[in-house]
C-alpha cells in the first residue's frame, strides 16, 4: 500500500506531503529530506524506483518538481504471522499512477505548476483524497476525481457570493 | 484558478517560502510565520461567534475564510517540519464549520496533523457522525475520508453503523469511500468487523453498477485476500469475466489510460487473481485463458501496457503452473530485461526472480543480462539483482554469489539493507557450504561487516562446528585442519584494533583461540595469551559478556601453556575486584587453583574437550571413601532436614558431610575419579554459560576418542554413563554408546595429512581436498579486469554452473554444519576431475547424512570398524529392489583392509557402469535420482490431492525419534523439506524424480518413550516409485536395525545368542551364534520383524522373546526344509574357496550392522505359518497393503505371511518398472519351489549352466511347470483385463513386453489368488520339493554368500514366502543385470536355469497368447475409453458452442443497442460534447444550438407530440401559476431566495444555467433539486412557455442520449443467486433500444 505521497521541488522543499501511514513529523522530516537527495542524486539513465528504509519508493520528475509515492507492505498482509511480508506493488503501475495525479491536476487548473501546488495546497490534498484512500489507489478516472472537488469548490464560492 | 482568494499575507508567505535559497532560511520565514499566526488566531478564536447570528453573517464568513487560510498557513508549517500545535483547535474547530471547504480543510489538517493518540482525534467522532447522517453527499464524502485518516480502534464502534449504511448509498462518490473506511475498520478492529460480513459486503460492492466503487473494493478484496484466499474463491469467474470486460473497452472510456482501459483496475484483478489461484489448479485453471488474453492485449508499448504485463508475469508464476503461460512469461521477461530502459530491466530482473524460484530452467537464458545488471550503476537494479542471485543459488554457485552479497553488504549503509543482506547470507551459508572452512571464513567475514546484525545463533553453530569438526569418528584429520585454520583466521584478527571488531566476532575469536591456540602455526601461546591480555586491558568499552569469554581463554591458555605469564596474572587478580560476581568468582576459583593446586589446572580446563559431555555425579559417590572414613573417626551421619524437598534423589541413608553443599567449590577430591573432575571442570570452565556458548556442553559422546588427543591429561570418562544433551546432535553424530573410547585416540597427531581415500582422488567433495586448499573446489570468480566480456563470461559460468540442471538447486547439503564434511570412507566415484560437476556435486552429502543417520559404528568388538567404516555405507546402497547396479559402487570402500577389496570384489564391479555419480543414498528409481522438489506447504497441499498413488508405511524406530531426525533422513535421501510441524510432529517433504515424477511425502512421528512410531505416507504420481521409496529408502533407515540390535547387544551375550544381520540388496543374512551359519532372508521380512519386534516392545517386556521368536521361527523352518533337501557333500569348504563374500562370515572384518541375541521361544513350524499365510492372504488386497498396520495386532507367523505379501508387492512394483526380476515359483503347501532371477539368467555362460542344473530337475520340473502354465494362462488373461496401462506400457518396446506382462501376471495370481491357489493345491505334488543346488559353482560368480548347506533351506524357505507370486517368466537378459552381481541370488539362478530351461518353448507360447490376448482386451478398453472420451469431448464442445453462442447472442443484442446509440450519437456530436462539460456557461449557449440543431433534424411526429404533451403540461401548470402568481413575490421571497434572486439577477441565460446545473446535481439530491427543478420550469414556462418546452424537450432527447450512449457499454456483472454471472441490459438502454425502433 502506499504509505506516502510527496512532491518536492528540486531545492529539497516539501510542496505537498501526504502520509497514510502515521508517521512523528521528525520523521517525516528526515525521510522527506533524505529521499529526495537520493532521488536528487540519480540521472536519467537510472531506474525510478529507489528501495530506501524499507520502502519502496517510486518517484517522478516533472520540471522542477519531483513527485515520490512511497509503498510498505500492505497492513493486513504484515499481520499474518511467519509469513514474510511481502510488498506486492507494482512500481510501474506506480509509476503510471504519478503521472495520472499529474494529468489529472492539469485537467484541474489548467497546466498545473508548482505555484498551483503551493496556492491550493488545501485543493490538492482535496484531489488526492479522491485519489487515494487508506493507501489505496482508489479513482484513476479523471472525470470522477475532479467532479466531487469541482462541486466542493462551486459549493464554497455560491457561499461567498451570497454573502458579498 | 490561482492564488485569487489569497490573503497579501500569505501570498507573501507563499513567495518568500518559494525564493528561500536554504533551510535556515525558510525556517526563519516559518518562524515568523508561526508567531504571525498565534498572534492573529488567539485574537480571532476569541471573534468569532461559533454558530452566529445573522446580522453578523457577513463578519462572520470573512471571518472563517480567514479562519480557513490561517489552517493552510498551518498546514505549510507543519510540512515544513515546524510544531504548529498551537492551532489544531482550530482545525477541530473549523470540522464543524457549515461551509463544505471549510469543513474540509480542517478535516485535513487534523487527518495530516494529529498523532494517533491525540485527544482531539475523540473531539472529532461528534463531527463525523453528523456529517455522515448529514443528506448532502459532500458532507458524507468528508466524513468518510476524514473517518479513514482520523479514526482509532476505539472509535471504530461509533462510526461502524454509519458507515455500513453508507454503503447502499445512491452516490456512487460515497459508496465508493464508504468500503475503504469499512476496511479501515477492519484493519484496527477486526473484532468489531466481522470477517465474514465484510466479506459479504465485498461481494456485493464488487457488482456494483459503477465501475469506480468496483475498483475500489478490488483493493480490499486483494489486501484481504492476502491473508485468507479463501472466502474469495468464488469470485474467481466473477473477477475473470470483469476482467473480461475491461480489456474490452466496456467500461466508458473516461477509465481509459492512455488507450490502456482502466489499466490499475486491470492489475488490481490480476494481483487478487494470483492470490486465489495459489496452489489451486482449479481457481488457476480458470484463469489461463484471461491472463494469456490480457497480457496479449496489453502489450501496447507503454508503460501502463508493461505494469500490467509485469503483473500478469507475476500471476502466473504463482499460480497453479501452465507452461504455455510459462513460456509467455518467460518471453515478456527477456524483454524486459534486454529492454534499453533501466525500469523495465528493472522489472526484468523481478520478474526473472519470481520465475526462477518456482522454475530456475529459465534463468539461464539470462545469464550476461543479470551479470551485466549487478555491475549496473545504479543500486536499485543491483539490489535486485542480488535478490534474484540469492533466490537462484544452488551449491555450486554460492561461493560466487555469497561473495558478492558480501561485497555489496561492505558497500552499503543502509540498516534493513544490511540486515536484510546479513540474513540472506547466514540461510545461503547454512545450506549450500560447500565445506566448513569455507563456512568458517564466511562467516568470520560477516561477523567483520555486519556483526551487529547477526544472530548469536549463528556464531554458537560456528563455534559447535569448529569443536565439532565433521562429526565423523574416523575425520578427526580433517576437523582439526579446519581447527587450524580457524585459529590462523582468527588469530590474524588480534593484529587489528580491538575496538573495529563487533562484540560477536571478539567473543568467537576469544572462544577459539582458548580451545585451539596450541594449533597456531604462526603463534606460540604465550604470544596469543599477551595479545588476549592486552585485549583485555585496553578494551575499555567492552561489554562484560566478552570480557568474561576472554577471560575465560585466558585461563584456559594458562592451563595449556603450563605457565600463567605476569600479565595474566594481574589481569586475574584485577578481576577479582570485578563487580561483575560471576567474573569475580571465577577468577578468585583461578586464584585459589593456580597457587594452591596447579598440577590439577590441565584437568579442570582441559585440552579440547569442548565437545565433552559433562558428567555429574548426583551421588557424588566419590565422597563416600571420604564420609566412610569420617564417619569412622565419629562424624555425626546427616540427617536430611525436614523441610528440604529438594533432595529426594538422594536416599535418605546416604551419609554425606554436611559441608558438601556449601556453595564454595569443591575440594580436590581425595579420589580423582573421572566424573569428579568433569564436573568441576564445567564450574569453572563453563561459567560463561549464558553468554559463552561454546562453552555448554556440546552434543554428542561421539567424540569420545577426540579427548585424548593432545595433551590431554583428563582421566576417561568413558565408562560413565554419559549425558545425553542434545537429543537432535545425536542423530547427526554417532550415538552416545558408539563413542565408548576403544579407539586408541592419542596415536593421532595433528599435522597429520588427511588420508587420501584411493578410490576417489579427483573427488571435489572429499575431504581431503576441500581442507587443502581452498581454491580447488570452485574457480573463484576472476577479480581481474583485463578482458570485460571475458571477465563477465567466467561470472555468468560460475554463477549459472548448477542452475543449469534444474533439479539441482534445491538440494540442500546440510542442516548443521557439522554435516559437511564428507567422510574419507565412502567416497563417491567421481571419475572425472570436473571442477563443478553439478551432479556429484551435491550427492555426497545427503549419503552421509543418511550414513550418519543409520548411525552404526561397528560395534564395540571389532576394533577395525572404527577406522573403517565399511558397514556404514552398506545400508545405504544396498537398496532393496534397487533396480540400478548404480548404488552398488560405493558398496565397496576403497580402503586396503577392506573384505571387499581383498576379496577382488572391487575388480568384478570395477567395470559396472559408474554412472553413480549420482548420489548413492538419496533414492533412485530407473536411474533417475531424486530431486529434491522445492515448493510451498499449500502447493504441497494442493499436488497431494492430485497424486494418485499412495504407499503408507508404518513402523517403529529408535534411532528416527524426533521430527527433525526425520525430516533430515527423508532430505538424505533426496527429499526437499517442505514444512515441519514440531507441534504436531509432522513433517512434509517433496521430491521429483526423473523429471517429471512427483513424489510427496508426509510423515508424523509420534515419540514413545525411547522408540518413536513412524507413521509415513508417500503419494506419488507413479505408483512404481512411491513403494519403491517407502521400503528402500525409507524403511531401511528408519528402521534402523543398527541401533536396535545395538541396543539388544549386552543381552543377547548373556543368553548365548548372537544374531547378526547383514543386508544385501533384496535380502538380509542373518547369522545366530550358535551355529555359524548365515541364513537367508527376504529384506522385506527382516525389516517386518523388526518393525513388528519394534512395536511389539512397545507394548510388552517380552521384546526379546518376540523377536527370537521371529527369527527363530524363521531359521527352524529352514532347518527343517534343509534336512530335507540339502546335498550331503555341499560342505563350507568350498564355499569359501570360491565365494568371494564368503568373508562376510568371519567375525572380524565383517560388516554386521550389529548383532542381537534373544532368548528362544515358540516353534510354529513352516507349516504353520504357511498355514497362516493362507488365511492372512484371503484378507489382503493389493492396493492397500499397509506393510505395519495389520501386523500390530497379528501373530508372527501372520505377521511373517504379510512380510512376505509386501515383499511380494515391491517386487511386482518393481517388475512393472523394469524388466528384469526375480520370481519365485512355488506350490502352495511350500514344498515345490523354482525361482527364478531373470534378468540374470540368460547369458551364454549361465545357459550352459543352466542347462547342467536343469538335467537335474527336469523331471519335477516340468510337473511344476504344467501347474503353473495353466495358472498362468488364468492368470494372463485376468492380467490383460485388469491391467491395461501395464500393457501398454509393455507394447511400446518388443523387448520389455515379456518383463512387463509377467508382473501383470504375478499381480493377478495374487489378486486372483483363490484360484490360483485352488489350481495349485490340487496339482501339486508335494513330496516334489526342490532341493537347492550347489550354490557355489565358479560359473556363478555371484555375491551371494553361501555359508552352509542350510542355504538352500533358506532358499527354499524364502521361496515359500512368494509362492503366489509365482509367475515366472523368462524375461530379456541384460549384461547390465548380470554385472549386477549383488543382487544376483545363485540359488535363485539354479532354479532359474532350471524353469527356464524345461519350459522355454512353452512359456514362450503362453505367454505369447497372453499377450495377445491381453492386447487385444487392452486394445477393446481403449477403443471404449476413446469412445467415451470423443463423445464426452463433443458434448463438452456442443455445451460450449452452445455457452458462447449465447453469448454472442447477448453481446448482439448489445452491440445492436449501441450501434443505435452510436448513429444517433453521430447525429448528435456537437450536442454530446457540450453535455460532457456541464458547468461552463458558454456551453449553454452551444448546446441550445446543437439542441435546435437537434430538433430540426428530429423527425416531426416526434416533435408534434411533444410539443402536444408541452402544450398539456402547460395547461396543467398554467392552473397552478394562476395560485403561484398570486403570491408570488412573497412565496420566492420566503421559501426560495436564493433561486428568485438569481432568477432575477440572472436573464434567461442565466436561469438555463442554474437549471442545467441543478440538473446535472439531480441524480445527486433528487428531492432537494426536484422541487427547485419544477419551480424554475414553472418560472420558465410562464415567462417563455413556447421557448422552453422546446429547450426542454431536446434535453430530454439529450438525456436520454446520454444515457443510452453510456449505458449499454456499462454492462455489468450481476452476481445470481447460484453464483453465476450474467451480463444484464439496463432498462435504459431498452428504452432507447425501443425508441430505436419507433423511430425506424
Amino acid at each position: 500500500m502506499i504509505s506516502f505521497i510527496l512532491m518536492v521541488n528540486k531545492q529539497g522543499q516539501t510542496r505537498c506531503s501526504k502520509y497514510y501511514q502515521w508517521l512523528p513529523m521528525e520523521e517525516r522530516v528526515a525521510l522527506e529530506s533524505e529521499i529526495i537527495r537520493k532521488c536528487l542524486s540519480r540521472s536519467e539513465l537510472q531506474c525510478s524506483f529507489i528501495e530506501y528504509r524499507g520502502y519502496k519508493t517510486i518517484y517522478r520528475r516533472y520540471a522542477s518538481l519531483f513527485f515520490i509515492v512511497g509503498t510498505k507492505p500492505d497492513v493486513d498482509v504484515t499481520q499474518v504471522e511467519g509469513a514474510a511480508a511481502e510488498n506486492r506493488e507494482n512500481e510501474l503501475g506506480l509509476l503510471e499512477f504519478i503521472h495520472n495525479l499529474v494529468e489529472t491536476m492539469d485537467k484541474w487548473a489548467g497546466s498545473i505548476c508548482e505555484l498551483d501546488i503551493m496556492y491550493q495546497l488545501e485543493e490538492v490534498h482535496f484531489i488526492l483524497d479522491e485519489m487515494v484512500m487508506n493507501g489505496y489507489i482508489v479513482e484513476t478516472c479523471k472525470g470522477a476525481t475532479l467532479r466531487p472537488v469541482d462541486l466542493l469548490e462551486r459549493e464554497s464560492r455560491k457561499g461567498e457570493a451570497m454573502f458579498k | 484558478m490561482s492564488g485569487m482568494h489569497l490573503s497579501k499575507e500569505f501570498f507573501e508567505l507563499l513567495k518568500a517560502i518559494g525564493e528561500s535559497k536554504s533551510k535556515q532560511e525558510e525556517d526563519r520565514i516559518i518562524q515568523r510565520e508561526i508567531a504571525t499566526l498565534k498572534k492573529k488566531m488567539e485574537a480571532k478564536v476569541s471573534k468569532i461567534p461559533i454558530g452566529g447570528g445573522a446580522p453578523a453573517q457577513n463578519q462572520l464568513n470573512a471571518n472563517k475564510k480567514k479562519a480557513k487560510e490561517f489552517l493552510v498557513r498551518l498546514l505549510y508549517v507543519e510540512m515544513l517540519g515546524h510544531d504548529g500545535s498551537f492551532g489544531y483547535i482550530k482545525a477541530v474547530e473549523l470540522a464543524a464549520s457549515s461551509s463544505i471547504i471549510h469543513k474540509r480543510t480542517g478535516y485535513t489538517l487534523c487527518a495530516a496533523c494529529l498523532a494517533p493518540s491525540h485527544e482531539f482525534r475523540f473531539m472529532l467522532v461528534n463531527q463525523m457522525q453528523r456529517d455522515m447522517s448529514s443528506s448532502s453527499i459532500l458532507e458524507n464524502c468528508a466524513s468518510l475520508i476524514a473517518v479513514t485518516n482520523i479514526i482509532t480502534s476505539d472509535m471504530v464502534p461509533a462510526m461502524q453503523a454509519l458507515v455500513l449504511k453508507m454503503l447502499d448509498h445512491s452516490s456512487e462518490i460515497v459508496r465508493k469511500k464508504a468500503i475503504i473506511a469499512l476496511h479501515r475498520f477492519h484493519q484496527l478492529a477486526p473484532e468489531s468487523v466481522e470477517r465474514q460480513d465484510l466479506v459479504d459486503k465485498l461481494r456485493k460492492v464488487l457488482c456494483d453498477r459503477d465501475p469506480g466503487v468496483m475498483g475500489s473494493s478490488l483493493n480490499v478484496i486483494e489486501s484481504m485476500a492476502a491473508v485468507d484466499p479463501k472466502p474469495f474463491k468464488e469470485l474467481v469467474s466473477s473477477l475473470i469475466s470483469i476482467l473480461k470486460q475491461v480489456i474490452e473497452h466496456r467500461l466508458p472510456s473516461d477509465f481509459e489510460y492512455h488507450r490502456v482501459p482502466a489499466p490499475w483496475i486491470q492489475m488490481k484483478i490480476i494481483r487478487i487473481l494470483a492470490l486465489l489461484g495459489k496452489n489451486d489448479a482449479n481457481a488457476s485453471n480458470g484463469m489461463y485463458e484471461m491472463l494469456g488474453e490480457t497480457m496479449k492485449k496489453a502489450d501496447v508499448g507503454i508503460n501502463a501496457g508493461y505494469a500490467v504485463v509485469y503483473e500478469c508475469v507475476r500471476t502466473i508464476t504463482s499460480i497453479y503452473p501452465n507452461s504455455t503461460l510459462l513460456d509467455a512469461a518467460a518471453d515478456a521477461i527477456s524483454r524486459f530485461i534486454q529492454s534499453k530502459s533501466q525500469n523495465l530491466k528493472y522489472f526484468g530482473v523481478t520478474g526473472l526472480a519470481a520465475i526462477v524460484e518456482s522454475h530456475p530452467q529459465y534463468a539461464a537464458a539470462h545469464q550476461m543480462s543479470v551479470i551485466e545488471c549487478l555491475e549496473d550503476p545504479d543500486e536499485t537494479l543491483q539490489r535486485r539483482t542480488l535478490d534474484l542471485l540469492y533466490k537462484m543459488t544452488n551449491p555450486v554457485n554460492v561461493q560466487f554469489i555469497t561473495e558478492k552479497l558480501l561485497d555489496f553488504l561492505r558497500g552499503t549503509t543502509d540498516a534493513f539493507l544490511k540486515e536484510d543482506l546479513t540474513t540472506k547470507v547466514c540461510s545461503l551459508a547454512e545450506r549450500y557450504a560447500p565445506n566448513n572452512l569455507w563456512y568458517v571464513e564466511t562467516i568470520t567475514e560477516l561477523f567483520a561487516i555486519s556483526g551487529e546484525f547477526v544472530k548469536p545463533a549463528v556464531a554458537q553453530q560456528l563455534m559447535t562446528l569448529i569443536a565439532e569438526g565433521a562429526g565423523e569418528e574416523d575425520d578427526e584429520d580433517a576437523d582439526t585442519i579446519l581447527r587450524q585454520h580457524s585459529v590462523a583466521l582468527y588469530a590474524n584478527l588480534l593484529e587489528k584494533p580491538i575496538s573495529k571488531l563487533p562484540t560477536l566476532l571478539i567473543e568467537t575469536m576469544a572462544w577459539v583461540l582458548g580451545e585451539y591456540a596450541y594449533l597456531s602455526a604462526d603463534y606460540a601461546l604465550e604470544e596469543i595469551l599477551t595479545k588476549l591480555c592486552e585485549i583485555v586491558r585496553k578494551g575499555k568499552q567492552l561489554k562484560d559478556s566478552t570480557r568474561k569469554m576472554i577471560i575465560t581463554s585466558i585461563m584456559k591458555l594458562v592451563a595449556q601453556a603450563g605457565t600463567c605469564p605476569p600479565q595474566a596474572a594481574k589481569i586475574i587478580d584485577d578481576f577479582t575486584k570485578s563487580k561483575n560476581e560471576d567474573m569475580q568468582q571465577r577468577c578468585i576459583e583461578f586464584q585459589n587453583i593456580i597457587t594452591t593446586a596447579p598440577q590439577i589446572l590441565g584437568e579442570i580446563l582441559p585440552v579440547d574437550a569442548s565437545c565433552e559431555d559433562l558428567q555429574v555425579d548426583p551421588n557424588l559417590s566419590f565422597l563416600d571413601g571420604f564420609v566412610q572414613q569420617a564417619a569412622a573417626n565419629g562424624a555425626k551421619a546427616y540427617e536430611k532436614p525436614d523441610d528440604d524437598d529438594d533432595d529426594d534423589e538422594y536416599s535418605p541413608s546416604a551419609v554425606k558431610k554436611t559441608s558438601a553443599f556449601n556453595l564454595t567449590p569443591y575440594e580436590k577430591p581425595t579420589k580423582p575419579g573421572a566424573s569428579y573432575n568433569h564436573s568441576s571442570m564445567g564450574g569453572v570452565g563453563s561459567g560463561t554459560s549464558h553468554s559463552a556458548p561454546g562453552t555448554a556442553p556440546p552434543p554428542s559422546g561421539s567424540y569420545g576418542h577426540q579427548q585424548h588427543g593432545g595433551t590431554s591429561t583428563a582421566a576417561p570418562t568413558s565408562n560413565e554413563p554419559q549425558l545425553n544433551v542434545r537429543n537432535v546432535a545425536n542423530v547427526w553424530g554417532a550415538s552416545s554408546t558408539s563413542a565408548v573410547p576403544v579407539a586408541p585416540g592419542p596415536s593421532q597427531t595433528f599435522s597429520a595429512p588427511p588420508a587420501p581415500a584411493p578410490a576417489a582422488p579427483s573427488n571435489t567433495w572429499s575431504t581431503s581436498q576441500s581442507y587443502s586448499s581452498q581454491a580447488t573446489p570452485q574457480p573463484p570468480p576472476e577479480p581481474v579486469k583485463t578482458e570485460e566480456q571475458l571477465r563477465k563470461e567466467r561470472m555468468a559460468a560460475a554463477l549459472f554452473g548448477g542452475a543449469a540442471p534444474a533439479s539441482a538447486p534445491g538440494i540442500t547439503r546440510r542442516t548443521t554444519p557439522r554435516v559437511t564434511a564428507p567422510a574419507p570412507a565412502p567416497p563417491a566415484p567421481a571419475p572425472a576431475p570436473v571442477p563443478e560437476p553439478p551432479a556429484p556435486a551435491p550427492a555426497p552429502a545427503p549419503e552421509i547424512d543418511l550414513l550418519d543417520l543409520m548411525g552404526d559404528p561397528t560395534p564395540t568388538t571389532s576394533a577395525v570398524a572404527s577406522d573403517v567404516d565399511i558397514l556404514a555405507p552398506m545400508p545405504v546402497d544396498t537398496i532393496p529392489s534397487e533396480p540400478e547396479p548404480v548404488p552398488e559402487v560405493p558398496a565397496a570402500p576403497a580402503v586396503p583392509d577392506d573384505p571387499f577389496a581383498a576379496s577382488g570384489l572391487l575388480d568384478g564391479l570395477s567395470d559396472a557402469p559408474l554412472s553413480s555419480l549420482q548420489s548413492d543414498s538419496t533414492f533412485q528409481h530407473n536411474g533417475s535420482s531424486l530431486a529434491p522438489l522445492t515448493i510451498t506447504t499449500p502447493q504441497f497441499g494442493e499436488k497431494w490431492g492430485s497424486t494418485s498413488h499412495t504407499s503408507p508405511l508404518s513402523t517403529n524406530s529408535a534411532k528416527c525419534t524426533t521430527l527433525d531426525a526425520f525430516m533430515v533422513l527423508c532430505k538424505s535421501v533426496g527429499f526437499h523439506n517442505i514444512e515441519s510441524i514440531p507441534a504436531t510432529n509432522e513433517g512434509i517433504c517433496g521430491g521429483m524424480v526423473g523429471g517429471s515424477e512427483i513424489v510427496l511425502l508426509h510423515g508424523k512421528v509420534t515419540p514413545s518413550g525411547g522408540t518413536a512410531k513412524i507413521d509415513v505416507t508417500i503419494k506419488s504420481s507413479d505408483a512404481n516409485i512411491a513403494g519403491c521409496l517407502a521400503i528402500t529408502s525409507l524403511a531401511l533407515p528408519a528402521f534402523d536395525i543398527g541401533a536396535d540390535v545395538r541396543e539388544e547387544r549386552g543381552e543377547g551375550y548373556r543368553n548365548g545368542v548372537v544374531v547378526k544381520i547383514i543386508y544385501e540388496d533384496d535380502y538380509a543374512l542373518v547369522k545366530f551364534e550358535d551355529d555359524e551359519i548365515f541364513y537367508k532372508f527376504d529384506i522385506g521380512c527382516v525389516l517386518d520383524m523388526i518393525g513388528h519386534y519394534n512395536d511389539y516392545a512397545t507394548h510388552s517386556n517380552r521384546a526379546n522373546e518376540a523377536w527370537m521368536e521371529l527369527l527363530l521361527n524363521e531359521k527352524k523352518a529352514q532347518e527343517e526344509s534343509s534336512d530335507e533337501n540339502i546335498e550331503p557333500n555341499h560342505d563350507i569348504e568350498q564355499i569359501d574357496e570360491k565365494d568371494p563374500f564368503y568373508s562376510f562370515a568371519q567375525p572380524p572384518t565383517e560388516d554386521t550392522n550389529g548383532s542381537i541375541d534373544h532368548s528362544t521361544s515358540g516353534s510354529n513350524s513352516i507349516e504353520e505359518i504357511i498355514e497362516g499365510c493362507k488365511k492372512k492372504e484371503k484378507d489382503e488386497t493389493y492396493e492397500e497393503v499397509h506393510i505395519v498396520e495389520g501386523m500390530q495386532s497379528s501373530s508372527p507367523k501372520d505377521f511373517l505371511w504379510e512380510a512376505a505379501l509386501e515383499n511380494q508387492k515391491q517386487l511386482k512394483e518393481n517388475l512393472t518398472a523394469t524388466p528384469k526380476q526375480m520370481f519365485v515359483e512355488g506350490d502352495e503347501d511350500g514344498s515345490t519351489f523354482a525361482e527364478e532371477e531373470a534378468a540374470r539368467t540368460q547369458t551364454e555362460e549361465e545357459k550352459e549352466e543352466r542347462a547342467r542344473l536343469a538335467a537335474e530337475k527336469a523331471e519335477w520340473l516340468r510337473l511344476a511347470a504344467e501347474e503353473e502354465e495353466k495358472a498362468h494362462i488364468a492368470a494372463e488373461e485376468e492380467a490383460a483385463g485388469l491391467k491395461v496401462e501395464e500393457e501398454e506400457r509393455a507394447r511400446l518396446t518388443a523387448e520389455e513386453e515379456a518383463a512387463v506382462a509377467t508382473p501383470t501376471l504375478s499381480t493377478c495370481v495374487v489378486a486372483d489368488n483363490e484360484k490360483a491357489l485352488d489350481d495349485e493345491e490340487n496339482k501339486v505334488d508335494p513330496s516334489l520339493i526342490y532341493s537347492g543346488a550347489p550354490v557355489s559353482t565358479p560359473e556363478f560368480a555371484t555375491p551371494v554368500i553361501v555359508l552352509e548347506k542350510a542355504f538352500d533351506a533358506v532358499e527354499v524357505r524364502e521361496a515359500s514366502l512368494f509362492k503366489y507370486s509365482a509367475a515366472p517368466v523368462a524375461t530379456t537378459p541384460t549384461v547390465k543385470l548380470i554385472e549386477d552381481e549383488e543382487e544376483s541370488v545363485a540359488p535363485f539362478l539354479i532354479a532359474a536355469a532350471a524353469r527356464v530351461k524345461a519350459e522355454e518353448e512353452e512359456k514362450a507360447q503362453e505367454e505369447e497368447k497372453a499377450h495377445i490376448a491381453a492386447e487385444e482386451e487392452a486394445a477393446r478398453i481403449k477403443a471404449e475409453e476413446e469412445e467415451k472420451a470423443r463423445i464426452a469431448a463433443e458434448e463438452e464442445a456442443a455445451r460450449i458452442k452452445a455457452e458462447e453462442e449465447e453469448k454472442a447472442h447477448i453481446a448482439a443484442e448489445e452491440e445492436a443497442a449501441r450501434i443505435k446509440a452510436e448513429e444517433e450519437e453521430k447525429a448528435h456530436i456537437a450536442a454530446e460534447e457540450e453535455a460532457a462539460r456541464i458547468k461552463a456557461e458558454e456551453e449553454e449557449k452551444a448546446r441550445i444550438a446543437a439542441e435546435e440543431e437537434a430538433a430540426r433534424i428530429k423527425a416531426e411526429e416526434e416533435e408534434k407530440a411533444r410539443i402536444a404533451a408541452e402544450e398539456e403540461a402547460a395547461r396543467i401548470k398554467a392552473e397552478e401559476e394562476e395560485k403561484a402568481r398570486i403570491a408570488a413575490e412573497e412565496e420566492a421571497a420566503r421559501i426560495k431566495a436564493e433561486e428568485e434572486e438569481k432568477a432575477h439577477i440572472a436573464a434567461e441565460e442565466e436561469a438555463a444555467r442554474i437549471k442545467a446545473e441543478e440538473e446535472e446535481k439531480a441524480h445527486i439530491a433528487a428531492e432537494e433539486e426536484a422541487a427547485r427543478i419544477k419551480a424554475e420550469e414553472e418560472e420558465k414556462a410562464h415567462i417563455a412557455a413556447e421557448e422552453e418546452a422546446a429547450r426542454i424537450k431536446a434535453e430530454e432527447e439529450e438525456r436520454l442520449r446520454l444515457a443510452v450512449s453510456t449505458t449499454p457499454q456499462k454492462a455489468l456483472v450481476e452476481e445470481d443467486e447460484d453464483g453465476s454471472t450474467k451480463v444484464r441490459v439496463t432498462p435504459l438502454c431498452k428504452l432507447m433500444i425501443d425508441k430505436c425502433k419507433i423511430e425506424d
